[in-house]
Protein backbone atom coordinates (compact mmCIF):
# COMPACT_ATOMS: atom_id res chain seq x y z
CA UNK A 1 0.00 0.00 0.00
CA UNK A 2 1.62 3.53 -1.05
CA UNK A 3 1.55 6.39 1.15
CA UNK A 4 2.17 4.17 4.42
CA UNK A 5 5.36 4.88 6.43
CA UNK A 6 7.54 1.76 6.28
CA UNK A 7 7.36 1.02 10.53
CA UNK A 8 3.50 1.70 10.49
CA UNK A 9 3.30 -0.56 7.69
CA UNK A 10 5.67 -3.43 9.79
CA UNK A 11 3.50 -2.77 13.11
CA UNK A 12 0.64 -3.80 10.58
CA UNK A 13 2.16 -6.88 9.92
CA UNK A 14 3.19 -7.50 13.21
CA UNK A 15 -0.12 -6.97 14.88
CA UNK A 16 -1.89 -8.82 11.97
CA UNK A 17 0.14 -11.81 12.81
CA UNK A 18 -0.17 -11.45 16.40
CA UNK A 19 -3.50 -11.10 16.11
CA UNK A 20 -4.32 -9.14 19.91
CA UNK A 21 -7.65 -7.85 19.95
CA UNK A 22 -6.41 -5.33 22.19
CA UNK A 23 -3.71 -4.08 20.04
CA UNK A 24 -6.01 -4.13 16.94
CA UNK A 25 -8.17 -1.44 19.19
CA UNK A 26 -5.24 0.60 20.18
CA UNK A 27 -3.68 1.07 16.55
CA UNK A 28 -7.53 1.58 15.36
CA UNK A 29 -7.76 4.54 18.06
CA UNK A 30 -3.98 6.22 16.82
CA UNK A 31 -4.41 5.33 13.37
CA UNK A 32 -8.37 5.02 12.43
CA UNK A 33 -7.29 5.76 8.59
CA UNK A 34 -5.42 2.64 8.44
CA UNK A 35 -8.49 0.08 10.14
CA UNK A 36 -9.39 -1.11 6.69
CA UNK A 37 -5.88 -1.73 5.60
CA UNK A 38 -5.28 -3.42 9.14
CA UNK A 39 -8.42 -5.70 8.68
CA UNK A 40 -6.87 -7.01 5.05
CA UNK A 41 -3.67 -8.02 6.22
CA UNK A 42 -5.18 -9.81 9.35
CA UNK A 43 -7.45 -11.48 6.78
CA UNK A 44 -4.76 -12.25 4.46
CA UNK A 45 -2.60 -14.01 7.64
CA UNK A 46 -5.85 -15.60 8.64
CA UNK A 47 -5.77 -17.09 5.33
CA UNK A 48 -2.04 -18.04 4.68
CA UNK A 49 -2.45 -19.53 8.22
CA UNK A 50 -5.51 -21.96 7.30
CA UNK A 51 -3.67 -23.14 4.64
CA UNK A 52 -1.31 -24.87 6.40
CA UNK A 53 -4.92 -27.20 7.44
CA UNK A 54 -5.75 -27.42 3.39
CA UNK A 55 -2.34 -28.76 2.83
CA UNK A 56 -1.56 -31.07 5.77
CA UNK A 57 -1.58 -35.03 4.91
CA UNK A 58 -3.64 -37.65 6.98
CA UNK A 59 -2.60 -39.39 9.86
CA UNK A 60 -1.29 -41.98 6.80
CA UNK A 61 2.26 -42.15 6.66
CA UNK A 62 3.67 -44.29 4.10
CA UNK A 63 6.34 -46.66 4.95
CA UNK A 64 9.98 -45.60 4.27
CA UNK A 65 12.06 -47.00 1.80
CA UNK A 66 15.86 -45.86 2.39
CA UNK A 67 17.44 -47.43 -0.69
CA UNK A 68 15.84 -48.10 -3.94
CA UNK A 69 15.34 -52.08 -4.35
CA UNK A 70 18.20 -53.41 -6.48
CA UNK A 71 17.54 -55.37 -9.78
CA UNK A 72 17.21 -59.15 -9.27
CA UNK A 73 20.19 -61.13 -10.52
CA UNK A 74 17.85 -62.74 -13.14
CA UNK A 75 18.29 -59.72 -14.89
CA UNK A 76 21.90 -58.78 -14.30
CA UNK A 77 23.10 -61.99 -15.78
CA UNK A 78 22.76 -60.28 -19.21
CA UNK A 79 24.37 -57.20 -18.02
CA UNK A 80 27.22 -59.14 -16.21
CA UNK A 81 27.90 -61.15 -19.48
CA UNK A 82 28.02 -58.33 -21.70
CA UNK A 83 30.40 -55.99 -19.39
CA UNK A 84 32.23 -59.12 -19.02
CA UNK A 85 32.84 -59.27 -23.40
CA UNK A 86 33.35 -55.32 -23.37
CA UNK A 87 36.11 -56.01 -21.05
CA UNK A 88 37.62 -58.88 -22.78
CA UNK A 89 37.32 -56.65 -25.86
CA UNK A 90 38.95 -53.81 -24.48
CA UNK A 91 42.09 -55.83 -22.76
CA UNK A 92 42.39 -57.21 -26.40
CA UNK A 93 42.15 -53.68 -28.01
CA UNK A 94 45.09 -52.39 -25.46
CA UNK A 95 47.09 -55.32 -26.33
CA UNK A 96 46.78 -55.08 -29.81
CA UNK A 97 47.93 -51.35 -29.57
CA UNK A 98 50.50 -51.56 -27.65
CA UNK A 99 51.87 -54.48 -29.39
CA UNK A 100 51.60 -52.45 -32.62
CA UNK A 101 53.40 -48.94 -31.11
CA UNK A 102 56.16 -51.29 -29.72
CA UNK A 103 59.07 -50.57 -31.63
CA UNK A 104 60.41 -53.95 -33.77
CA UNK A 105 63.52 -53.53 -32.40
CA UNK A 106 65.50 -53.27 -29.34
CA UNK A 107 67.36 -50.44 -28.06
CA UNK A 108 71.15 -51.16 -28.61
CA UNK A 109 72.56 -51.29 -24.97
CA UNK A 110 74.85 -48.48 -24.66
CA UNK A 111 78.30 -50.54 -24.30
CA UNK A 112 81.31 -49.66 -25.94
CA UNK A 113 82.96 -52.37 -27.38
CA UNK A 114 86.67 -53.04 -28.05
CA UNK A 115 86.17 -55.88 -30.51
CA UNK A 116 89.05 -56.53 -33.02
CA UNK A 117 87.82 -56.20 -36.43
CA UNK A 118 86.37 -60.08 -37.41
CA UNK A 119 88.71 -62.49 -39.47
CA UNK A 120 88.87 -65.98 -40.22
CA UNK A 121 91.54 -66.54 -37.70
CA UNK A 122 90.44 -65.96 -34.08
CA UNK A 123 92.91 -63.77 -32.58
CA UNK A 124 91.55 -64.23 -29.51
CA UNK A 125 90.86 -60.58 -28.50
CA UNK A 126 91.68 -59.67 -25.40
CA UNK A 127 88.88 -59.97 -22.53
CA UNK A 128 87.07 -56.29 -21.32
CA UNK A 129 86.90 -56.27 -17.28
CA UNK A 130 84.84 -53.65 -16.01
CA UNK A 131 86.18 -51.73 -13.22
CA UNK A 132 83.85 -49.68 -11.31
CA UNK A 133 85.60 -45.86 -10.62
CA UNK A 134 84.50 -45.88 -7.36
CA UNK A 135 82.27 -48.08 -4.30
CA UNK A 136 79.06 -46.72 -5.65
CA UNK A 137 77.91 -47.37 -8.63
CA UNK A 138 75.57 -45.19 -10.35
CA UNK A 139 72.59 -46.84 -11.82
CA UNK A 140 71.66 -44.20 -14.06
CA UNK A 141 74.74 -43.90 -16.00
CA UNK A 142 75.72 -46.50 -18.90
CA UNK A 143 78.98 -49.20 -17.32
CA UNK A 144 81.87 -47.68 -17.87
CA UNK A 145 84.39 -50.05 -19.54
CA UNK A 146 87.75 -49.23 -19.53
CA UNK A 147 90.33 -50.44 -21.99
CA UNK A 148 92.41 -53.52 -20.63
CA UNK A 149 96.25 -53.14 -20.05
CA UNK A 150 98.63 -53.65 -23.18
CA UNK A 151 99.26 -57.34 -23.32
CA UNK A 152 102.63 -57.55 -23.23
CA UNK A 153 102.92 -61.40 -23.89
CA UNK A 154 103.96 -61.58 -28.24
CA UNK A 155 100.89 -62.88 -31.06
CA UNK A 156 102.49 -65.82 -31.70
CA UNK A 157 102.55 -66.70 -28.12
CA UNK A 158 98.89 -66.12 -27.68
CA UNK A 159 96.84 -68.96 -27.71
CA UNK A 160 94.61 -68.89 -31.54
CA UNK A 161 92.28 -70.95 -33.56
CA UNK A 162 92.90 -71.91 -37.19
CA UNK A 163 90.98 -74.16 -39.21
CA UNK A 164 92.04 -74.27 -42.94
CA UNK A 165 90.06 -77.27 -44.70
CA UNK A 166 91.59 -77.72 -47.73
CA UNK A 167 94.88 -76.27 -48.78
CA UNK A 168 98.60 -76.28 -49.62
CA UNK A 169 101.04 -76.60 -46.67
CA UNK A 170 102.93 -73.78 -47.92
CA UNK A 171 99.82 -71.27 -47.67
CA UNK A 172 98.73 -72.95 -44.29
CA UNK A 173 102.08 -72.27 -43.20
CA UNK A 174 101.63 -68.50 -44.36
CA UNK A 175 98.25 -67.75 -42.38
CA UNK A 176 99.57 -69.19 -39.11
CA UNK A 177 102.80 -66.98 -39.39
CA UNK A 178 100.39 -63.94 -40.15
CA UNK A 179 98.06 -64.72 -37.29
CA UNK A 180 101.21 -64.32 -34.87
CA UNK A 181 102.67 -61.47 -36.72
CA UNK A 182 105.54 -63.30 -37.97
CA UNK A 183 106.64 -63.42 -41.75
CA UNK A 184 107.25 -66.90 -43.41
CA UNK A 185 110.27 -68.05 -44.96
CA UNK A 186 110.47 -71.13 -46.74
CA UNK A 187 113.38 -72.66 -49.24
CA UNK A 188 112.33 -73.51 -53.05
CA UNK A 189 112.53 -76.87 -52.76
CA UNK A 190 109.74 -76.79 -49.85
CA UNK A 191 107.32 -79.92 -50.47
CA UNK A 192 103.61 -78.27 -50.87
CA UNK A 193 100.95 -81.47 -50.02
CA UNK A 194 97.26 -80.27 -49.37
CA UNK A 195 97.16 -80.01 -45.63
CA UNK A 196 93.83 -80.36 -42.85
CA UNK A 197 94.65 -77.71 -40.05
CA UNK A 198 92.43 -77.36 -37.32
CA UNK A 199 94.17 -76.16 -34.03
CA UNK A 200 92.28 -74.20 -31.37
CA UNK A 201 93.50 -72.58 -28.81
CA UNK A 202 97.02 -73.32 -29.43
CA UNK A 203 100.29 -71.14 -29.88
CA UNK A 204 101.81 -70.34 -33.30
CA UNK A 205 104.66 -72.20 -32.29
CA UNK A 206 102.87 -75.32 -31.25
CA UNK A 207 100.88 -75.72 -34.59
CA UNK A 208 104.39 -75.34 -36.13
CA UNK A 209 106.12 -78.15 -34.37
CA UNK A 210 103.34 -80.37 -35.02
CA UNK A 211 102.82 -79.29 -38.60
CA UNK A 212 106.78 -79.62 -38.72
CA UNK A 213 106.26 -83.69 -36.89
CA UNK A 214 103.92 -84.25 -39.49
CA UNK A 215 106.13 -82.76 -43.26
CA UNK A 216 109.31 -83.16 -41.63
CA UNK A 217 110.44 -79.38 -41.85
CA UNK A 218 112.04 -77.40 -38.93
CA UNK A 219 110.93 -73.90 -38.20
CA UNK A 220 113.36 -71.75 -37.08
CA UNK A 221 113.06 -68.01 -35.26
CA UNK A 222 114.96 -65.40 -37.29
CA UNK A 223 114.96 -62.92 -34.18
CA UNK A 224 113.56 -59.90 -36.87
CA UNK A 225 109.90 -60.74 -36.81
CA UNK A 226 110.63 -63.77 -39.66
CA UNK A 227 110.62 -67.57 -39.37
CA UNK A 228 112.76 -69.85 -41.74
CA UNK A 229 111.00 -73.44 -42.37
CA UNK A 230 113.95 -76.13 -43.40
CA UNK A 231 112.41 -79.41 -44.92
CA UNK A 232 114.64 -81.45 -42.84
CA UNK A 233 114.51 -82.76 -38.49
CA UNK A 234 117.35 -82.51 -36.48
CA UNK A 235 116.66 -85.37 -34.24
CA UNK A 236 119.65 -84.24 -31.81
CA UNK A 237 117.49 -80.97 -30.74
CA UNK A 238 114.80 -81.51 -28.19
CA UNK A 239 111.99 -78.60 -29.49
CA UNK A 240 109.69 -78.89 -26.18
CA UNK A 241 109.66 -75.65 -24.22
CA UNK A 242 111.16 -73.68 -26.61
CA UNK A 243 110.30 -69.72 -26.96
CA UNK A 244 110.50 -67.86 -29.85
CA UNK A 245 112.45 -64.78 -29.01
CA UNK A 246 114.90 -62.33 -31.25
CA UNK A 247 117.92 -64.22 -32.09
CA UNK A 248 121.28 -61.51 -32.51
CA UNK A 249 123.53 -64.65 -34.01
CA UNK A 250 123.31 -67.90 -36.08
CA UNK A 251 123.97 -70.17 -32.92
CA UNK A 252 121.41 -68.03 -30.87
CA UNK A 253 118.73 -69.48 -33.12
CA UNK A 254 116.45 -71.85 -31.28
CA UNK A 255 114.66 -75.06 -32.60
CA UNK A 256 111.15 -75.21 -32.89
CA UNK A 257 110.60 -78.27 -34.49
CA UNK A 258 109.07 -81.60 -33.85
CA UNK A 259 111.47 -83.49 -32.25
CA UNK B 1 28.51 -47.27 22.79
CA UNK B 2 25.16 -45.63 22.19
CA UNK B 3 24.53 -45.07 25.85
CA UNK B 4 27.52 -43.28 25.94
CA UNK B 5 26.69 -41.28 22.92
CA UNK B 6 23.13 -40.52 24.65
CA UNK B 7 24.67 -39.59 27.78
CA UNK B 8 26.94 -37.16 25.41
CA UNK B 9 24.25 -35.25 24.06
CA UNK B 10 21.98 -35.14 27.19
CA UNK B 11 25.00 -34.05 29.02
CA UNK B 12 25.64 -30.62 26.06
CA UNK B 13 22.30 -29.79 25.25
CA UNK B 14 19.11 -31.96 25.44
CA UNK B 15 18.41 -32.83 22.47
CA UNK B 16 16.25 -36.26 21.29
CA UNK B 17 16.28 -35.56 17.88
CA UNK B 18 20.63 -35.41 18.52
CA UNK B 19 19.87 -38.52 20.49
CA UNK B 20 18.22 -40.04 17.34
CA UNK B 21 20.68 -38.91 15.02
CA UNK B 22 23.66 -40.72 17.04
CA UNK B 23 21.67 -43.70 17.62
CA UNK B 24 21.60 -44.05 14.05
CA UNK B 25 24.87 -42.85 13.23
CA UNK B 26 26.37 -46.29 15.50
CA UNK B 27 23.96 -48.56 13.61
CA UNK B 28 20.27 -48.37 14.58
CA UNK B 29 17.74 -48.42 11.82
CA UNK B 30 14.99 -47.71 14.44
CA UNK B 31 16.11 -44.40 15.33
CA UNK B 32 15.97 -43.23 12.12
CA UNK B 33 12.26 -44.66 11.78
CA UNK B 34 11.25 -42.60 14.99
CA UNK B 35 12.65 -39.46 13.09
CA UNK B 36 10.62 -40.26 9.76
CA UNK B 37 7.91 -40.15 11.56
CA UNK B 38 8.41 -37.64 13.47
CA UNK B 39 9.01 -35.08 11.19
CA UNK B 40 7.03 -36.91 8.27
CA UNK B 41 4.47 -34.19 8.76
CA UNK B 42 6.35 -30.72 8.59
CA UNK B 43 8.13 -31.73 5.82
CA UNK B 44 5.41 -32.84 4.00
CA UNK B 45 3.51 -29.13 4.33
CA UNK B 46 6.83 -27.67 3.80
CA UNK B 47 6.76 -29.34 0.01
CA UNK B 48 3.16 -29.41 -0.06
CA UNK B 49 3.39 -25.43 0.15
CA UNK B 50 6.27 -24.67 -2.09
CA UNK B 51 4.98 -27.34 -4.86
CA UNK B 52 1.38 -26.95 -4.65
CA UNK B 53 0.19 -30.61 -5.41
CA UNK B 54 0.01 -33.36 -2.67
CA UNK B 55 1.26 -36.38 -5.04
CA UNK B 56 4.40 -34.29 -5.48
CA UNK B 57 4.70 -33.42 -2.37
CA UNK B 58 4.75 -36.96 -1.42
CA UNK B 59 7.77 -38.09 -3.83
CA UNK B 60 9.66 -35.07 -2.81
CA UNK B 61 9.19 -35.85 0.95
CA UNK B 62 10.53 -39.52 0.16
CA UNK B 63 13.29 -38.18 -1.71
CA UNK B 64 14.24 -35.80 1.18
CA UNK B 65 14.12 -38.25 3.78
CA UNK B 66 16.39 -40.68 1.34
CA UNK B 67 19.05 -37.69 1.53
CA UNK B 68 18.89 -37.54 5.12
CA UNK B 69 19.40 -41.29 5.40
CA UNK B 70 22.37 -41.39 3.14
CA UNK B 71 24.01 -38.09 4.68
CA UNK B 72 22.95 -37.78 7.66
CA UNK B 73 26.48 -38.03 9.26
CA UNK B 74 27.17 -34.73 6.89
CA UNK B 75 24.98 -33.35 9.78
CA UNK B 76 27.42 -30.93 11.71
CA UNK B 77 25.30 -30.18 14.68
CA UNK B 78 25.85 -26.91 14.46
CA UNK B 79 21.89 -26.03 13.78
CA UNK B 80 19.25 -27.74 15.41
CA UNK B 81 18.69 -30.82 13.39
CA UNK B 82 15.11 -30.30 12.29
CA UNK B 83 15.89 -26.82 10.80
CA UNK B 84 18.74 -28.64 9.13
CA UNK B 85 16.30 -31.40 7.80
CA UNK B 86 13.96 -28.54 6.84
CA UNK B 87 16.68 -26.97 4.50
CA UNK B 88 17.20 -30.10 2.90
CA UNK B 89 13.59 -30.15 2.49
CA UNK B 90 13.03 -26.55 1.36
CA UNK B 91 15.81 -26.84 -1.28
CA UNK B 92 14.85 -30.27 -2.60
CA UNK B 93 11.33 -28.83 -2.72
CA UNK B 94 12.58 -25.75 -4.64
CA UNK B 95 14.17 -27.87 -7.32
CA UNK B 96 10.90 -29.83 -7.68
CA UNK B 97 9.16 -27.17 -8.22
CA UNK B 98 11.56 -25.48 -10.90
CA UNK B 99 11.15 -29.29 -12.90
CA UNK B 100 7.80 -28.78 -12.95
CA UNK B 101 7.28 -25.53 -13.57
CA UNK B 102 5.95 -25.93 -17.34
CA UNK B 103 2.92 -28.06 -15.55
CA UNK B 104 1.93 -25.35 -13.50
CA UNK B 105 1.43 -23.21 -16.52
CA UNK B 106 -0.61 -25.45 -18.45
CA UNK B 107 -3.15 -25.67 -15.14
CA UNK B 108 -3.10 -21.73 -15.73
CA UNK B 109 -4.00 -22.21 -19.02
CA UNK B 110 -6.67 -24.75 -18.62
CA UNK B 111 -8.15 -22.37 -15.94
CA UNK B 112 -8.00 -19.39 -18.25
CA UNK B 113 -9.63 -21.78 -20.66
CA UNK B 114 -12.86 -22.18 -18.42
CA UNK B 115 -12.29 -26.02 -17.77
CA UNK B 116 -11.39 -26.34 -13.99
CA UNK B 117 -8.44 -28.38 -13.20
CA UNK B 118 -8.48 -31.23 -10.75
CA UNK B 119 -7.93 -29.83 -7.68
CA UNK B 120 -7.76 -31.61 -3.90
CA UNK B 121 -11.12 -31.08 -2.01
CA UNK B 122 -10.36 -28.52 0.82
CA UNK B 123 -11.67 -25.63 2.58
CA UNK B 124 -9.16 -23.35 2.37
CA UNK B 125 -9.58 -19.91 0.14
CA UNK B 126 -9.21 -20.23 -3.33
CA UNK B 127 -7.79 -16.70 -3.57
CA UNK B 128 -4.98 -17.78 -1.25
CA UNK B 129 -4.25 -20.67 -3.23
CA UNK B 130 -4.30 -18.65 -6.71
CA UNK B 131 -2.03 -16.18 -4.99
CA UNK B 132 0.35 -18.53 -3.93
CA UNK B 133 0.97 -20.33 -6.90
CA UNK B 134 1.99 -17.09 -8.64
CA UNK B 135 4.91 -16.74 -6.39
CA UNK B 136 7.80 -18.12 -7.15
CA UNK B 137 8.89 -21.11 -4.98
CA UNK B 138 11.54 -19.36 -2.93
CA UNK B 139 8.91 -16.52 -1.28
CA UNK B 140 6.26 -19.53 -1.43
CA UNK B 141 9.46 -21.26 1.15
CA UNK B 142 9.69 -18.44 3.20
CA UNK B 143 5.87 -17.34 3.85
CA UNK B 144 5.29 -21.92 4.30
CA UNK B 145 8.17 -21.44 6.97
CA UNK B 146 6.70 -18.50 8.78
CA UNK B 147 3.03 -18.97 8.91
CA UNK B 148 2.40 -22.58 8.66
CA UNK B 149 6.27 -24.05 10.77
CA UNK B 150 5.73 -21.01 12.44
CA UNK B 151 9.41 -20.56 12.78
CA UNK B 152 11.56 -18.37 13.78
CA UNK B 153 13.20 -15.46 11.85
CA UNK B 154 16.94 -17.31 13.08
CA UNK B 155 15.47 -20.90 12.25
CA UNK B 156 14.25 -19.72 8.91
CA UNK B 157 17.53 -17.89 8.56
CA UNK B 158 19.33 -21.73 8.99
CA UNK B 159 16.80 -23.49 7.09
CA UNK B 160 17.29 -20.84 3.67
CA UNK B 161 20.94 -20.75 4.20
CA UNK B 162 21.39 -16.70 5.32
CA UNK B 163 21.53 -14.54 7.70
CA UNK B 164 18.50 -13.06 9.89
CA UNK B 165 18.53 -9.76 8.53
CA UNK B 166 18.39 -11.05 5.44
CA UNK B 167 16.04 -13.83 6.02
CA UNK B 168 13.82 -10.67 7.61
CA UNK B 169 14.10 -8.85 4.39
CA UNK B 170 13.22 -11.33 2.08
CA UNK B 171 10.23 -12.63 4.33
CA UNK B 172 8.79 -9.10 4.12
CA UNK B 173 9.18 -8.67 0.15
CA UNK B 174 7.43 -12.13 -0.06
CA UNK B 175 5.01 -10.67 1.74
CA UNK B 176 4.76 -7.74 0.13
CA UNK B 177 4.66 -10.11 -2.86
CA UNK B 178 1.71 -12.15 -1.95
CA UNK B 179 0.05 -8.88 -0.73
CA UNK B 180 0.05 -7.05 -4.19
CA UNK B 181 -0.91 -10.46 -6.04
CA UNK B 182 -3.62 -11.22 -3.36
CA UNK B 183 -5.38 -8.14 -3.59
CA UNK B 184 -5.13 -7.83 -7.03
CA UNK B 185 -6.87 -11.13 -7.40
CA UNK B 186 -9.91 -9.58 -5.42
CA UNK B 187 -10.03 -7.20 -7.23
Amino acid sequence: MKGVPPELDRLMWALAEEGSEKAFQEFEQRHPELRVELGRRAMLVKGLRGQKHAASKGPEIPVFRPMQTSAPMRSRGPMLLIAGFALAGFAAASYWATTALMPSEKPKPAVVENRPPPAEINLNPPKIVPEPLDNTPLPNQPPVIQNPPPDETPPYLRPKTVRIRSTSLTNALTVICESGGLRLVTPPNMPNPDVVVDYQDTTVIDMLKDLGRQYAFTAYDEGDGSVLIVPAVDSKKDPVGTKMSPVKSESDRKYVGPP
Amino acid sequence: MVSVLVEKAKGSSYDEDLILVERFLVGDPTAFESIYKKYYEKVYVIARGILLDGDEAADAVQEVFRLVYQHLGRFDRRSKFSTWLFRVAVNRSIQEARKHKHRHRLVDLSEASGTVAPIEADTSDPMIQAAMTKLVPQDRALLVLFYWEELSLQEIADSVGCNVNAAKTRLYRARERFRQIYEGEAQ
